[in-house]
């Protein structure tokens, strides 16, 4: 699993999926944030004066760490951030299911996608993904790997 | 053994990275700053008023605004449900159709100093949209309100006055 993981076409193809789901959901709250602060809210998690700034910041940050993905510049750093935010959307998902409250999850600005196992099972993906990206050092597919050779002499 | 090797891997991993971390939060919130000033219609950084507080209504209070005649009441059904049976006097914005329906009742709701939504039941989702549209149309948040119950529960109470018939 680990060469296929270290491949470096298997990184890129992780990244610009990673970097697009980002990117797209950056520009959709960055379009309507007024959308995406009503969302927030829906949590019950936060305390009312955090909303505005939250829904004002995020979507930038989800956007910058998805820009660097995809432009392959400090990705290890940008791919912790996609891992940490990963977290935080999955933590707040799983409180909402737990607490039986059915709303829009926000993830992609107001599409009516709802906060339930499904966005969960997606953030989990998102955050094996960026896994993936932070444990393990790209390797070219070709590269000579002799352990599996056995020594006859 | 060789979760202890990773965990300790991706401890190293945090630590030398941390810096750029937040050095790229840091870039990402003076862009939303600067955004958001630049914006034709930019955001306040402080709410008024949280919308998830106090948006649900019980069914005493719907029923007391009823009585007293003190809300606007919006139902957020198909154009068919609506027609099959309605709270008289309650406008509809069906959530498909709902840019159509706004601007036929932009004025009354403009002047409402309280709007209840309400659809089907506990488990529809039009009333919520139907609530994120009109905040996007500039209706106050603070003059929101949904019912939860829905229609079902209204159609069931003897008291509340019951309109057939589409939307004039």
């Amino acid at each position: 699993m680990k060469p296929f993981l270290a491949n470096k076409y298997t990184q890129l193809l992780i990244a610009t999926c990673l970097a697009i789901v980002f990117i797209l959901a950056a520009l959709l709250k960055i379009k309507n944030p007024s959308s995406f602060a009503f969302d927030l809210a829906q949590y019950q998690l936060f305390p009312f004066w955090a909303i505005n700034p939250m829904a004002i910041i995020i979507p930038w940050v989800e956007f910058i760490f998805g820009f660097m993905i995809f432009f392959g510049a400090w990705r290890r750093s940008a791919a912790l951030g996609m891992a940490v935010m990963s977290l935080i959307f999955m933590s707040a998902i799983g409180s909402a299911l737990l607490r039986g409250l059915d709303f829009d999850c926000g993830c992609f600005g107001g599409q009516s996608l709802y906060a339930g196992m499904d966005t969960l099972i997606m953030d989990m993906l998102i955050a094996g993904g960026t896994l993936v990206l932070i444990c393990v050092t790209p390797k070219p597919f070709h590269s000579k790997d002799t352990s599996h050779v056995i020594r006859t002499n | 053994m060789a979760w202890s090797r990773m965990l300790k891997r991706v401890l190293t991993i945090i630590k030398k990275e941390t810096l750029r971390f937040i050095l790229l939060v840091l870039c990402a919130c003076t862009i939303a700053v600067v955004y958001n000033h630049t914006r034709p219609e930019p955001m306040d950084w402080i709410r008024e008023k949280d919308p998830g507080e106090d948006q649900h209504l019980s069914l005493t209070q719907v029923m007391s605004h009823i009585q007293n005649q003190s809300a606007l009441f919006i139902d957020a059904r198909s154009a068919s449900e609506y027609a099959k049976g309605h709270l008289d006097g309650a406008y509809n914005i069906s959530s498909t159709e709902k840019e159509f329906y706004f601007s036929d009742v932009k004025r009354q709701l403009k002047d409402a100093s309280l709007i209840i939504l309400y659809c089907t039941s506990s488990r529809c989702k039009q009333g919520e949209i139907v609530y994120r549209y009109l905040i996007t149309q500039g209706i106050s948040a603070s003059k929101l309100r949904l019912y939860p119950g829905g229609w079902a529960v209204l159609e069931s109470q003897k008291t509340v006055p019951m309109q057939i018939g589409e939307q004039p």
